[in-house]
């Protein structure tokens, strides 16, 4: 798997938030990248409901479910996007990350105010995604949706033998670190 | 791009105003052109989750973002055509955009005293217009989705 970093800006000095996005149920989704602790693959995550990774329990949020969108199939491209922020950890699950993208502030655009239901507190905004847009997604109220009380499963950490794939916050754009 | 009816080169009335007439699942209404920003061929919206009744999606004209209101399930039909049109409707909390059957939309000016109640609560209205044997209600566009 291969992430296609994009930069948006120019050499502005504003200040950056950087985004990896993924796809469910046909929605292009946004997850702010400091936040994001992980991605695995299903060999790896395996269908326990509650993966731990180098101690940390991810429990499993089903994003689809309180977004109610469809259930995407199982297959090769899709992701475990393990989440952390706040004291709260969680997992989910997306069809495929399609890219990691560096932008201005100004450049997450804000929800429009038509929308006036409880959806202003899933997303921080939207942003311009190839030729469409791409939700970004509120951490903390993705994260609520933690702990459902599943059973547990306990994840080793194999070092370079597996295929975590990592996004860490200090890594050039457009570098994904399979270790 | 617009048609226009009812004698667009002639001098308007005194107490008149123009309308959009444009249609939605074949339904006729009419919109003030005061509160519309533009027709353009529609684009394929974005869905976006959320629980905003008849605001589900936007569409993304170049770097603009826009809500889609979705003024064809208000009225509980489907959209008609294979080359849809989007209204683009001035709204109080932005512009959004409307999709409207690809049949062209006609300006109309009407005499004000022309306009009678409309007693249909599907929808904001400010009145409505005769034309021919069919009553053409006048849409509020600003008022939409307000509750």
């Amino acid at each position: 798997m291969s992430l296609s970093g994009q930069r948006a800006g120019s050499t502005s000095l504003a200040p950056t938030s950087r985004f990896l996005v993924g796809t469910m149920g046909g929605r292009s989704l946004a997850f702010e990248a400091d936040s994001v602790q992980g991605l695995l693959t299903l060999e790896v995550a395996g269908e326990a409901e509650v993966v731990t990774v180098q101690g940390v329990a991810y429990e499993t949020v089903d994003l689809a479910d309180r977004l109610a969108l469809s259930s995407d199939e199982d297959g090769p491209d899709t992701r475990i996007v393990l989440l952390s922020q706040g004291g709260l950890q969680g997992s989910i699950r997306v069809a495929q990350m399609r890219g990691l993208m560096e932008l201005e502030q100004s450049q997450v655009l804000p929800l429009p105010r038509q929308f006036q239901g409880e959806e202003q507190t899933w997303y921080r905004g939207m942003i311009l995604f190839e030729e469409g847009v791409a939700l970004v997604l509120n951490t903390a109220w993705v994260l609520q949706g933690a702990g459902a009380g599943h059973g547990t499963a306990s994840l080793e950490w194999q070092g370079g033998t597996t295929r975590l794939l990592t996004v860490r916050p200090e890594l050039a754009i457009g570098k994904v670190e399979e270790c | 791009m617009l048609r226009s009816a009812n004698g667009s080169h002639q001098k308007p009335a005194s107490r008149s105003c123009k309308l959009l007439v444009f249609s939605v699942g074949g339904r006729r209404l009419a919109a003030k052109t005061d509160e519309v920003a533009g027709i353009s061929v529609w684009k394929e919206s974005i869905p976006v989750p959320s629980r905003t009744p008849f605001i589900s999606a936007v569409i993304r004209q170049d770097q603009t973002i826009l809500p889609v209101f979705d003024l064809a399930e208000l009225l509980r039909v489907s959209v008609r055509g294979d080359c849809l049109l989007c209204l683009t409707a001035k709204h109080p909390r932005g512009t959004m955009a409307i999709c409207i059957d690809q049949e062209m939309p006609v300006l109309h000016t009407l005499d004000l005293a022309a306009i009678q109640t409309y007693r249909g609560e599907e929808f904001p209205s400010i009145g409505s217009f005769s034309s021919g044997l069919d009553e053409i209600p006048i849409l509020s566009l600003s008022k939409l989705g307000s509750a």
